[in-house]
């Protein structure tokens, strides 16, 4: 091998090398951005319960609406105003246009599979999941069911008297490829 | 099926053990895939058309049966269209059946009343709480009796459950629905979507081929196609050119009374039954009144029709808003500044203007309005160029700005605010108050951007501020909506328009009177106790004042007025839902309100049961049509996209980075 194509293969594998880099930095980004955006989501829910709340952060275009707990391993995370894709980077999103936590009607909120919403897969029917609401009171749901549908199966988000909230997340958990055609859908009952 | 060919055959008298052998292996061959295909399923999601579902053994999948015959009745009160529609199903099964009437209905519309024909008897829908509804059907359902149940599921699909239909039976299901006309150029336009007609060939519908199963039930070859449409029109004034692209014939009947009909051997199946006519205009606005009595009150549908020709073009000063937060990245903020560089090319010298964005700071392109000349519109182009989508949604100070406490503006002067964002804001409430309060003289308009906005909030954002929310769903509708918003804008007529009526209980919807503009006609929905009340309407044209006393005439036959203004004061009502006010209150209101003018609503279903003794018939337990394992894959997502590429990234990253730093290891 001449040094000239010697020297050419090695830049060509250096970028490679920084190529791969980029890609698995901007990976871990997501998942460093989902961590400690929550962090900071925390931080602006104390104030919310304290009567006023504070941005997250200065150019927040969302904000924290409830803090969901599961009962039975204790994890927390704030919930925020809307499913858009950017929102969901930094928190589970409440759906526009669906009944907000604890009142009439159905409450649904999305989140990843690989970041907020990973302990779903856990959840059985009987778990316990709560919402605070900005105000302080916290709205106890038990869930009835776990089901798989398809991604333009809307009769999960539909609306009636019952109070009820459902989480949706995508499915499979294990998959690498984000985009699968499948949800899962928790749905959970108001506990008297 | 294979046995009942069998049977069949066996029957025959003579035994050619030969022939039939061959008979029935022909028989088994081609009527296997024949049923096979011919056996139309369907999900809930993916049917679109009319249709009545049977229930089959795979949950969530249903064979499709198509009407046999389809009656529409359209009867046009002022700008309310109330749709009935008659269709009648056949049960072929050979078996007893459940099944569930899909249809689906044109936005904004519900279904209200509901008659069922099973057999002989008739049955007819009232209105109940929801609950309620649901337990008097299940226990109906559990008693063998026939019953049906229509609850609002998707916003714009209505369906009915229909219970216990022996085999042979003949279904008709009649339902009706409201909306109203659509205003477009000048011209008042309803719309029927064809979906009564089945766009399947006979030969495929499921009816057919389970006919061909069932040789004793008489086959009809025009299954599905036998469609009628009739419009019975009383616009409150006279009109002038009705048409339609497709093939109908018109009457006149009376006195502003018309009738256009058409049927299945002209009207096309593929494309939406459009109706539209035009008012015949005056010289000077006029104000008309239709009533109708319900219970011990009456409905009066006000209506105002400009004049033909608007004498002045009053001077205008426009505020464009614009939301350049970080949720109109992308798309949404192309169409916007698309929609505003359209808008500043409409200005005459004459007007003046100015333009605000705000994300999570307030940058207005003037500290006032300036003339919209040469320069100034330079310049606001290139302002509209340095538009970036980032930051907060801060919309109170935007708000401020557009509506100060004093406005500079000459009298006579239009004032108009054009407010182009997705809505995407969390103060609604405090939003709403102040543009009640500080709305003064000036006029708000909304225009949601994007795939999603909150027109919740920007329906009701131009409510509170006398305006209207035009929805630009892509690019390619921003020249076209946003040339319809200015047309209408251009030419306001009748200002400051107040309705008062001697009864003092009268109540009015919307309660803020919009303006007139020019060709549109303007209607405000009305209920008072004194049937001998006057009404009288005052307004503004340019800065003279007008004034107009009407008379309630004796009750039409119209049934849409109550329910138009039952619907406009439940949504004010649901409106409430969000500013904290109590459910439970909010409920009561509702309930009353649908349960008194015929409603379906959130918490209200139309319940319909027999009740008849000869109802009762234990022996019908419905069963569940069999079917094969054939995949009904659905269309079009609609959940969140709820995965990220992190897991994705990370692996391509480390695959990268391993295979670079071994190939670089190696050639040391």
């Amino acid at each position: 091998m001449s040094t000239k194509l010697r020297t050419l293969t090695r830049t060509l594998l250096v970028f490679v090398l920084l190529a791969g880099m980029a890609v698995g930095g901007e990976g871990l980004w997501i998942y460093a951005k989902a961590r400690l955006a929550q962090l900071l989501l925390e931080i602006s829910w104390r104030s919310a319960l304290a009567g006023e709340q504070l941005k997250p952060w200065p150019w927040a275009d969302t904000r924290a609406i409830a803090r969901l707990t599961i009962e039975r391993d204790g994890a927390a995370v704030i919930v925020l105003d809307g499913a858009s894709g950017r929102t969901m980077a930094f928190g589970p999103g409440h759906l526009d246009g669906t009944a907000m936590p604890g009142d009439i009607g159905n409450c649904v909120i999305t989140a990843h599979r690989d970041t907020h919403f990973a302990p779903l897969r856990y959840l059985g029917p009987g778990d316990i999941v709560t919402l605070q609401r900005p105000d302080g009171r916290i709205v106890r749901y038990r869930v009835q069911a776990t089901r798989v549908v398809r991604k333009n199966d809307t009769s999960v988000l539909r609306q009636d008297a019952r109070t009820r909230l459902t989480l949706i997340t995508c499915y499979p958990f294990d998959a690498v490829k984000p985009g699968t055609p499948l949800r899962w859908v928790v749905i959970a009952q108001k506990v008297a | 099926m294979e046995t009942n060919d069998t049977k069949t055959i066996e029957y025959k008298p003579r035994d050619y053990t030969l022939e039939r052998w061959i008979v029935m292996l022909l028989c088994l061959l081609f009527a296997l895939p024949f049923v096979a295909q011919a056996q139309e399923l369907t999900t809930l999601d993916q049917n679109d058309r009319a249709a009545l579902l049977v229930k089959t053994s795979k949950p969530g999948v249903y064979a499709l049966s198509t009407a046999v015959k389809s009656e529409v009745s359209i009867s046009v009160a002022g700008p309310i269209v109330r749709t009935s529609v008659k269709q009648t199903f056949h049960n072929v099964t050979g078996q007893c059946v459940e099944g569930l009437y899909v249809y689906p209905l044109p936005e904004m519309s519900a279904v209200d009343t509901l008659k069922m024909t099973i057999g002989s008897r008739v049955i007819v829908g009232e209105i109940r709480e929801r609950e309620q509804a649901r337990k008097e059907y299940e226990q109906a359902k559990s008693e063998g009796r026939k019953a049906a149940l229509v609850e609002q599921q998707r916003p714009n699909v209505f369906t009915t459950s229909v219970s216990g239909v022996m085999p042979d039976e003949d279904v008709t299901i009649e339902i009706a629905y409201q909306e109203t006309a659509r205003f477009e150029n000048g011209e008042l336009r309803l719309r029927f979507p064809m979906v009564v007609a089945p766009r399947y060939t006979p030969a495929k519908a499921f009816a057919t081929a389970v006919m061909a199963k069932l040789p004793a039930t008489p086959a009809s070859s025009t299954a599905g196609n036998n469609v009628t449409l009739s419009v019975d029109l009383q616009p409150g004034y006279s009109i002038r050119n009705i048409h339609s692209a497709q093939q109908v014939r018109s009457e006149t009947l009376g006195n502003r009374h018309y009738r256009v009909i058409a049927d299945s051997s002209t009207l096309n199946a593929d494309h939406d039954f459009e109706l539209a006519w035009q008012p015949d205009l005056g010289a000077n606005p006029e104000a008309s009144v239709l009533t109708e009595k319900l219970g011990e009150e009456t409905y009066a549908l006000v209506m105002v029709t400009p004049p033909a020709s608007s004498t002045v073009r009053l001077p205008r000063e426009t505020i464009f808003i614009i939301d350049s937060s970080g949720s109109m990245e992308g798309a949404s903020m192309e169409q916007a500044k698309a929609a505003l560089l359209l808008a500043l090319d409409d200005l005459k010298p004459s007007d003046t203007f100015n333009i605000i964005d705000f994300d999570s700071e307030t940058r207005p392109l003037f500290n006032e309005s300036r003339a919209a000349d040469g320069p100034s519109i330079a310049a606001a182009k290139q302002f509209v160029g340095t538009i970036t989508a980032d930051g907060g949604t801060e919309m109170m100070s935007a708000l401020r700005i557009a509506l100060p406490e004093k406005a500079n503006t000459p009298s006579g002067t239009v004032r108009q605010v054009i407010f182009m964002t997705d809505g995407q804001v969390s103060n609604e409430q405090e939003l709403f108050n102040f543009i009640h309060s500080r709305l003064g003289e000036s006029r708000l308009f909304t225009v949601g951007i994007g795939a999603a906005p909150n027109s919740h909030f920007m329906r009701n954002a131009a409510r509170f501020g006398r305006g209207t929310f035009t929805y630009i769903g892509d690019v390619q509708q921003v020249q076209e909506r946003m040339s319809e918003l200015f047309a209408k804008l251009d030419a306001p007529v009748m200002t400051s328009i107040e309705i008062h009526s001697s009864d003092a209980t009268a109540e009015a919807w919307p309660e803020r009177v919009p303006d007139l503009y020019r060709g549109e006609p303007l209607v405000v929905a009305l209920r008072v106790r004194d049937a001998g009340a006057k009404v009288t309407l005052r307004g503004r044209i340019g800065s003279e004042p007008w004034a107009k006393e009407l008379t309630l005439p004796a009750p039409g036959d119209s049934e849409g007025i109550a329910k138009l203004w039952g619907r406009e004061k439940i949504e004010s009502l649901m409106d409430h839902l969000t500013d904290g006010s109590d459910p439970k209150g909010i409920e009561a209101a509702v309930i009353a309100v649908a349960l008194q003018n015929h409603l379906v609503s959130q918490y209200t279903s139309l319940v319909a049961i027999d009740q008849t003794p000869q109802g009762l018939n234990p022996s019908c337990k419905p069963e569940l049509l069999p079917v094969d394992n054939t995949v009904v894959d659905p269309q079009q997502g609609t959940l969140p996209q709820t995965a990220t590429p992190a897991a994705l990234m990370l692996m391509i990253g480390m695959s990268l980075m391993a295979v670079a730093g071994i190939a670089l290891r190696l050639m040391r």
